[in-house]
């Protein structure tokens, strides 16, 4: 099959659509087990975004929510990317009932709880996500890209180049609550054809 | 093992202890299986002591509900958990390695837990990463230090480097609302150049700039770390004083006076004035101080 790079037709964005399903479906049960609740499984949606479209397609979060975000690389199988986890402040209190009920009680740090989250969210669905293409990810010390700061202010020019990438964009919500994360994957445009590859093989079995 | 796989085993187990980055393994129970050189250099346990042992045992102070609740999403998840030094300082207390010239008393770590699975692939062993990231912090630090130098200054007077007036206000009402509290007398001690405006016109503008730095160096050395200097106006000096009664005040204000006096270049022949004022608590600094301001004009 010919290379399907920078051209995402119905039936890749199905197939990817329904790869990071099937890896937030198995995560979730995982995370349930060590959040004890319910997390909502949404569609995750699939796009190919330039540059000038990474913050719009955060258009999900109000522009003048504050959010905090974690972001972390990962790379493997000439497959590179980051994860980008975001979370409005409203959604702090949630989480900390979550994560912090458990944990060492009065500690009050939102950032431990932040890298947490991202932890388990991010690593959940990457390693989901690699296990069903065959591929092992290493992944990057996660980075704060900035806490309480307007979604505008978060994305500051970037020095690198990059033109298009592929993203996959999954909304969280917590049963019974309101708050939502939203976790996105973005594949270089090199990984594209990579991935793309990979799931020809799949389809070939 | 083949024998080829075996020759290529051993040279990595060399780089695994002489690697610049702590390994080690534990039990899910925190017992201690693997230790490497890293981790008995920093830890002062060489291997023999530390292997077997519990790693609550070797290091007491650490956080053990926090580590246990790392091992258990290690498990559950069976992903690798990441731990920063912007969440946390350090995860096991080593010593900085730069222990004389050094910022810190301990190493800051990054840190990553690492789920290892038994031939069944069952997780029974996580591999703990830790990695020195003083360097990294001490840089942050700077950094974030010199924003906050740079932001103060910029809530400065240019020549005194004394508070400038929006600044001053901002700071009396903070310490008003803290006297309020801790019911402890606030006094301002304000200074004026009586014959400010005759010097400028005589001798201009920078001449009286360059008068109003020289004297702001001199008064530093006699200040206290809490006594709060600025510039209200440009022939104006004003200073709060926390827990400080109007009585205690004078002998500040006699001091602030007789430097002023006393400063060699009085060529000028400065007059100053000097007021103190109780602060008083149950009126808001912004109401209080430019009225009051404005009764010296």
């Amino acid at each position: 099959m010919t290379s399907q790079a920078l051209d995402l037709n119905e039936e890749y964005r199905d197939i990817y659509q329904e790869l990071v399903n099937v890896a937030m479906g198995r995560a979730a049960d995982l995370l349930a087990r060590l959040l004890d609740t319910y997390i909502i499984l949404p569609v995750p949606k699939v796009n190919l975004l330039a540059r000038t479209e990474l913050a719009m397609t955060l258009a999900a979060l109000d522009k003048n929510d504050r959010v905090s975000a974690v972001c972390q690389g990962f790379s493997g199988d000439r497959i590179s990317g980051e994860a980008l986890l975001l979370l409005t402040d409203a959604t702090f209190p949630d989480l900390a009932h979550l994560l912090g009920s458990e944990s060492t009680g009065s500690r009050g740090n939102e950032l431990e709880l932040l890298m947490d989250t991202a932890n388990v969210l991010i690593g959940a669905c990457l390693k989901g996500f690699a296990e069903q293409i065959d591929v092992e990810f290493a992944q990057s010390l996660p980075e704060v890209l900035g806490q309480h700061r307007k979604v505008d202010g978060l994305f500051d020019q970037p020095a690198i180049p990059w033109e298009q990438a592929l993203a996959i964009e999954v909304t969280y919500r917590l049963e019974n609550k309101e708050s939502t994360f939203e976790l996105l994957l973005l594949f270089t445009s090199e990984s594209i054809e990579i991935l793309n590859n990979k799931i020809n093989f799949l389809l070939e079995e | 093992m083949s024998e080829s796989a075996l020759a290529d085993f051993h040279p990595l187990l060399d780089v695994l202890h002489a690697i610049d980055v702590g390994i080690t393994i534990l039990e899910l129970d925190g017992t201690v299986k693997l230790w490497n050189g890293f981790m008995s250099h920093n830890s002062g346990f060489p291997a023999e002591d530390a292997i077997g042992k519990s790693i609550y045992d070797l290091f007491p102070k650490i956080d053990k509900p926090w580590f246990e609740r790392k091992i258990k999403q290690t498990c559950v998840l069976k992903i690798q958990a990441f731990v920063t030094w912007e969440q946390r300082p350090y995860v096991l207390f080593f010593r900085n390695k730069r222990p004389i010239t050094g910022q810190t008393e301990f190493m800051y770590q990054n840190a990553t837990f690492i789920p290892l699975s038994d031939i069944r692939g069952d997780i029974t062993q996580v591999a703990l990463v830790i990695y020195d990231a003083t360097q990294a912090a001490a840089a942050r630090h700077e950094l974030e230090d010199a924003k906050s130098q740079l932001e103060l200054m910029g809530t400065l007077d240019n020549d005194t480097l004394f508070h400038d007036p929006a600044s001053f206000q901002d700071i009396l009402e903070v310490e008003r609302q803290r006297a309020q509290r801790s019911d402890l007398p606030l006094t301002v001690a304000h200074f004026k150049f009586t014959n400010a405006q005759e010097i400028i016109e005589e001798h201009g503008t920078d001449a009286w700039a360059a008068y109003m730095q020289d004297i702001a160096t001199a008064l530093k050395q006699g200040l206290r770390t809490t006594d709060i200097m600025a510039r209200p106006d440009v022939d104006e000096l004003a200073a709060i004083l926390v827990s400080t009664d109007k009585e205690k005040s004078k002998v500040f204000a006699q001091r602030v006076a007789g430097t002023i006096k006393n400063y060699p270049t009085t060529s000028f022949g400065v007059q100053l004035k000097a007021k103190l004022h109780s602060v008083p608590t149950d009126q808001s600094a912004y109401e209080w101080w430019p009225t009051l301001h404005e009764q010296w004009r």
